[in-house]
């Protein structure tokens, strides 16, 4: 099966104007040039047991499960070829579509009324470029009504070096449906200077709920721009955690909820910022709909020399409610952590912010002393108290998850 | 268990303490009673090691040993444990932090127990959002999980209701460990038994005694009455102590 001429379109006209497209608007400029498109092919495999188990644990370093138990689905993506792809038995309802976006747009003739329709396709030379030359991502389609019980695992692995991984994701849950995805990306240990170019776009129908937990372990190399544009409708949800535990070169990351009648929008975002990472991260929530809510917690542990901008902007165009939280705790002296929280509001909106930088209060460190720990014990404590975000509506089997790797992480960095 | 000796402690070039004497014995308990800012709150930070105070003379010893040059932690682990007047907000979950202490300091412990209120607080952060009940049960919880050799108690009347009053009265009652109890008021004193009472201003401890008639003075003239009474001002501290028994 090709691809339909629209989509072929597509491509030849985002490639004409990769040339003059502009940069982001934050972060640090990436010469795109610089990175392959085509590499060598990884193998179908026929189960994540096949993989050695170095790649294993590099996927369960990221909440992959290897094993699938608690899963409904798998989707393994190595470099730009869709290598695994399992829905499980009894824990996949029926009416839940998952496969390689590139497969489905062969197989939807609709799917051109979803292409590019949260995400600007000139927002910046990253989402042309992914117009232009994307290849495979995940497609998940969740129909009217189904409640997805297990999580659906999502892993991108990058394993080829100067080469780009330039997934096109998308996400479409139906009226009153309920889904979770947990999307892990990672690199491979001989894997060096790459970069990861994604846009991903996802649709949260009139009642839908979609719960969203992204775990990034990259490798110090690594270029990353994962652009990501969120339309949540009349009443439904969108939760959103996003946790690195890894340094990485750059990271740029801005994804964008609107928010309809009654809608809800969370952003969790836990950063364990380390080496000469230099992350520029923020959430923005449109309040379009009234009656919306919308928080924002960002929390990024600045450690050894890296550069970190925590943002974040809430729009309040109608009578909403939101809350923004930028914090960073800043643990060496070559760290650098800036914050810029925005607030925009219309007379009805009830918008708050909160944002701190810094290192841990003496008070804080004293207190925790008196109860016998060390200066670097008291330290590791609240470092990894701070970054432990309390994620409500978390299956406790992820919950648990993302805790442990917090703790380890905390433990491993501090 | 702890003896202090002419201690005299500077804040900033400020002198604050001006020659404090205590001796506390094994399994006493003493209670430290005076005014606002008459050095209360102050002492028991500097029995802890607080960096920022500067001990200008005089000396504490806990257990036997040299305190001065010790490090917080180095004092906590010796036995010495602080419940916090107002205890800072920490984002750290209570119960694992529990769990951390006692680890630390030789395993489980069986807690006395302390009422159903904890369960507001077992699964949030240390000190975020808690009533003034609820503070101090945390701050001995804390405390009792260290299997400390000598509890100071830093106003724990202040912002509780009689009935956590009366439960915090009766759990530490039944513990054998030296306590310093400081307070404005007598009212735990109706449900905890004392050894010894001390009266600080002025920068010393200038009255002392095991006697009901501390309280009573203190109750009927005032905290200032009270000294003045005894021939006590600020212009005409005694050099001594005066023991009321």
């Amino acid at each position: 099966m090709s691809f339909p001429d629209w989509y072929l379109k597509e491509k030849k006209k985002a490639r004409h104007r990769l040339k003059n497209a502009k940069p982001a608007k934050y972060g640090i400029d990436i010469a795109l040039e610089d990175y392959q498109r085509q590499g060598r092919r990884p193998k179908k495999i026929e189960s994540l047991k096949k993989l050695g188990k170095y790649t294993q644990e590099r996927l369960e370093s990221v909440g992959e499960r290897a094993d699938e138990q608690f899963r409904c689905a798998t989707h393994l993506q190595q470099d730009n070829i869709t290598t695994y792809l399992n829905t499980i038995k009894g824990f996949l309802p029926e009416g839940v579509v998952v496969m390689d976006t590139d497969r489905a747009i062969k197989k939807f003739n609709w799917f051109k009324n979803y292409y590019f329709k949260i995400m600007p396709k000139n927002l910046n030379k990253y989402t042309v470029f992914v117009n232009a030359y994307s290849q495979g991502g995940i497609f998940i389609w969740i129909k009217e009504g189904i409640h997805v019980k297990f999580p659906l695992q999502a892993c991108f692995y990058l394993q080829s070096s100067n080469y780009v991984q330039i997934p096109h994701s998308f996400i479409i849950a139906e009226p009153h449906s309920k889904i979770h995805l947990i999307s892990g990306c990672v690199t491979d240990k001989d894997c060096k200077n790459s970069a990861h170019i994604a846009v991903t776009e996802v649709f949260v129908k009139e009642g839908a709920e979609v719960t969203w937990t992204m775990i990034h372990n990259w490798g110090k190399h690594f270029h990353v721009r994962p652009n990501v544009g969120i339309k949540v409708e009349k009443r439904a949800t969108l939760i959103s955690n996003y946790l690195l535990t890894s340094e990485v070169k750059s990271i740029q990351s801005y994804p964008t909820a609107i928010l309809a009648e009654g809608a809800r929008a969370v952003f969790n975002t836990m950063l364990f910022c380390r080496g000469r990472s230099q992350i520029d991260s923020g959430s923005a929530i449109y309040f379009n709909g009234k009656d919306s809510k919308g928080e924002i917690k960002s929390r990024a542990l600045i450690l050894d020399n890296s550069r970190v901008a925590l943002r974040g902007h809430l729009s309040g165009n109608k009578k909403c409610l939101g809350h923004l939280e930028c914090k960073g705790l800043i643990l060496s002296k070559e760290a650098v952590g800036r914050a810029y929280p925005n607030l925009s509001a219309c007379e009805d909106a009830e918008l708050t912010h909160e944002a701190a930088m810094g290192k841990v209060r003496n008070e804080e460190m004293d207190y925790l002393m008196t109860r016998g720990f060390s200066k670097d014990e008291a330290t590791s404590l609240i470092a990894r108290g701070f970054i432990s975000l309390d994620i409500p509506g978390l299956p406790a089997t992820v919950n648990n998850y993302v805790k442990e790797v917090i703790e380890a992480t905390g433990k491993k960095s501090i | 268990m702890l003896k202090i000796e002419d201690l005299h402690v500077e804040v900033k070039e400020k002198k604050i303490l001006r020659g404090i004497n205590l001796h506390i014995k094994r399994g006493e308990r003493h209670v430290l009673m005076g005014v606002n800012a008459s050095g209360k709150t102050t002492l028991a930070q500097v029995l802890l090691g607080f960096p920022q105070y500067k001990i200008t003379r005089g000396e504490i010893n806990f257990a036997g040993k040299p305190l001065n040059n010790l490090s917080i932690d180095e004092r906590a682990r010796l036995g010495l444990a602080l419940a916090f007047q107002a205890p800072p907000k920490v984002d750290i979950n209570f119960e694992q932090f529990i769990t951390e202490i006692e680890t630390k300091f030789g395993g489980k412990v069986n807690f006395p127990n302390f009422g159903q209120e904890i369960e507001h607080f077992r699964h949030r952060n240390l000190n975020d959002g808690l009533s003034g009940g609820e503070k101090k049960r945390s701050e001995l919880i804390q405390i009792l999980a260290m299997r400390p050799k000598l509890i100071i108690l830093d106003e724990i009347d202040s912002g509780v209701d009689i009935d956590s009053l009366k439960l915090i009265g009766e759990i530490l009652n039944e513990r054998d460990e030296s306590m310093l109890i400081i307070t404005h008021y007598r009212h735990i004193l109706d449900y905890l038994k004392v050894d010894k009472i001390h009266l600080l201003g002025f920068g010393k401890i200038l009255v002392s005694g095991t006697s009901q008639k501390i309280l009573d003075g203190i109750e009927h003239y005032g905290y200032k009455g009270y000294l003045n009474k005894l021939g006590i001002c600020k212009e005409c501290p005694l050099k001594e102590c005066i023991v009321v028994e």
